[in-house]
């Protein structure tokens, strides 16, 4: 496979993300007339549109980079965020939140904290008299995960009907934001943490060579580990906090970028964030165009369109990527 | 120069290594030989850092290893794994130059010199030519002679090797043997190599540490180490020991039970 020009990839990149964006602004369930865009009752609505936009990028960019980083740490294609568990684990919070609890601080806080304690508790878990093996963090990401996703499934079932409703509407995914502030903290947050990856991008190199060959380069692999899986957590659950569990995102930008500009991280960050980001934008356009007036949430977009695109990319290539 | 001075070291509070004491001349090209789970593995990741020892000092280059920071440490030593498994399809050079890691900068890319440095690496290994080929699609011994490339290119004083040519047919293993031979000799880089094949170990190497049991059973050169008795004794098994004709090593025959 030819190796495309990272710095003309993520120029590219960029540039779909403006034309989408300002493709996103004009559709959805209000028509927009172009000429009265900025006045009137259609300003809210272009702000609610700008803030979904902003929010759309940002959750594509930060679960494209949480999985990034998973599968550097871990030397595993299967990790991302869901597997791990820190999906469930977010979202059981932000559900415990929407049940007991009213106001989207609240669910938010919980999704977060939900999200850390599952990382916390997973690499716990998998931590054998002090080493931490890839294997055992899996297998203890798969258990905390089917544990998590069952009390999701008791709340839900033991909650009135219009309740279970939204709950479910929202663990499927869902973009709409209208709190500025909420936007801001998601951005500020997930960008600290995309920059913070960036600058370990070295340690993620060393990493993909294996734990002891990273250790004979110099690394500290305990720490650099550590921190790695840390950030990943915290984008995760701010972004699950803010709309849910959007799946396959975080697995299937990470493998496509990798496949056009390669596997150093110095590079992959940046362009998987971009990639993800237009990705999500675009998945967002059709959650909001197709089924009008209802729309369909976007976690079932990502899955719709990634699943058949992520076996296409497997099958073109025929090769045994991952050994 | 590497030198253990009274050390145990194993994992957890087991000890595997125990009381091992010995020096090492840089001229030298060494050779760790010894049964399975006699400790060879144990001491190479102890001389690396990569295990603490729970008693004794370790001194490389007339340095306290515990003083040695993980960055410095991967200046002075590279180390060459059996094999190293590649999850990601990176291009050779782009693995060569990940040994110039404990020279960069945090955010820094390489600089000329480092890229001069990997194409240095490359020819000194005999594979420039495959520096835009990715690694997962080169056979086994083109991808070990590019991992030494990787470990050459850190610029390290000794190397230490792993089992280097487990997986590879006898025309890889003497091309990897000699290469290293070269790199001992001509480049002054001290060579230490964990071994299982007796016979590879006697042809190349100057001395030998033979390990048993966690403790060195033997140190000397192939004539003094690969002694039938000492062998049948180490490895609970018959042999024959003769001079091959042609290098005058001692040469290891094994014998049906």
């Amino acid at each position: 496979m030819t190796r495309i020009n990272p710095v003309k990839y993520m120029i590219a990149l960029l540039l779909c993300i403006l034309i989408l964006s300002v493709f996103a602004s004009i559709v959805g369930q209000v028509k927009m007339p172009i000429e009265k865009m900025f006045t009137g009752r259609y300003l809210d609505i272009m702000r609610l549109r700008f803030y979904r936009i902003i929010l759309a990028i940002a959750a594509g960019a930060g679960l494209s980079v949480a999985g990034v980083i998973l599968q550097g740490v871990l030397r595993n294609p299967l990790s991302e965020p869901y597997v791990l568990g820190v999906s469930s684990g977010s979202g059981l919070g932000a559900v415990t939140g929407l049940i007991f609890f009213s106001g989207i601080i609240s669910v938010s806080l919980l999704a977060f904290i939900g999200g850390l304690l599952t990382i916390a508790l997973v690499y716990n878990l998998a931590r054998i008299e002090n080493k931490l093996s890839t294997e055992n963090m899996i297998i203890s990401g798969i258990v905390v995960s089917a544990l998590f996703s069952s009390l999701l499934m008791f709340f839900i079932s033991n909650s009135g009907s219009t309740r279970a409703h939204s709950v479910i509407w929202w663990l499927l995914g869902n973009l709409q934001i209208f709190n500025g502030m909420h936007l801001v903290i998601v951005v500020g947050l997930v960008g600290a943490g995309i920059l913070a990856s960036i600058i370990l991008a070295k340690e993620l190199n060393a990493l993909s060579l294996g734990e002891e060959a990273a250790a004979h380069l110099g690394i500290d692999i305990d720490k650099a580990k550590k921190v790695l899986l840390l950030i990943s957590a915290l984008i995760t659950s701010i972004v699950v906090s803010m709309c849910g569990i959007i799946g396959f995102v975080g697995l299937m930008v990470p493998h496509l970028t990798r496949r056009l500009v390669g596997s150093d991280h110095r590079i992959l960050i940046a362009s998987s964030a971009l990639t993800g980001a237009a990705f999500l934008l675009l998945c967002d356009i059709f959650s909001r165009t197709i089924m009008v007036p209802q729309g369909l949430p976007v976690g079932v977009i990502t899955a719709f369109v990634g699943v058949p695109f992520f076996i296409y990319i497997l099958r073109r290539t025929r090769k045994v990527y991952f050994k | 120069m590497l030198h253990f001075l009274d050390v145990t070291s194993g994992y957890g509070k087991t000890e595997i290594l125990k009381d091992v004491t010995f020096s090492i001349d840089p001229r030298n090209f060494i050779g760790i030989i010894g049964p399975n789970g006699s400790g060879k593995s144990t001491l190479l990741r102890t001389a690396t850092k990569v295990l603490e020892p729970f008693k004794g000092e370790v001194y490389l280059e007339k340095k306290k290893l515990k003083e040695i920071s993980l960055k410095e440490m991967a200046r002075l030593a590279a180390v060459v794994p059996q094999d190293i498994l590649f999850m990601f399809p990176f291009k050779v050079l782009d693995v060569v130059l990940m040994g110039r890691i404990p020279y960069i900068s945090r955010l820094g890319f390489e600089s000329k010199e480092d890229l001069r440095i990997a194409f240095e690496a490359l020819e000194r290994v005999d594979a420039i030519h495959l520096r835009d080929r990715f690694i997962d699609e080169l056979s086994g011994g083109e991808r070990q002679r590019v991992v030494i490339a990787k470990a050459l290119a850190q610029k390290p004083k000794i190397l230490f090797l792993d089992e280097p040519t487990t997986h590879l047919d006898i025309s890889h293993q003497i091309e990897i043997f000699s290469l290293l031979r070269n790199l001992n000799k001509e480049s002054g880089l001290m060579v230490v190599a964990i071994l299982h094949d007796l016979n590879l170990a006697s042809l190349y190497c100057d001395r030998l540490i033979l390990l048993s049991e966690g403790r060195i059973k033997k140190h000397g050169t192939p004539s003094e180490v690969l002694d039938h008795k000492v062998i049948e004794e180490v490895y609970k098994t018959h042999v024959i020991v003769k001079e091959n004709p042609v290098t005058a090593r001692p040469h290891v025959f094994l014998v049906k039970r």
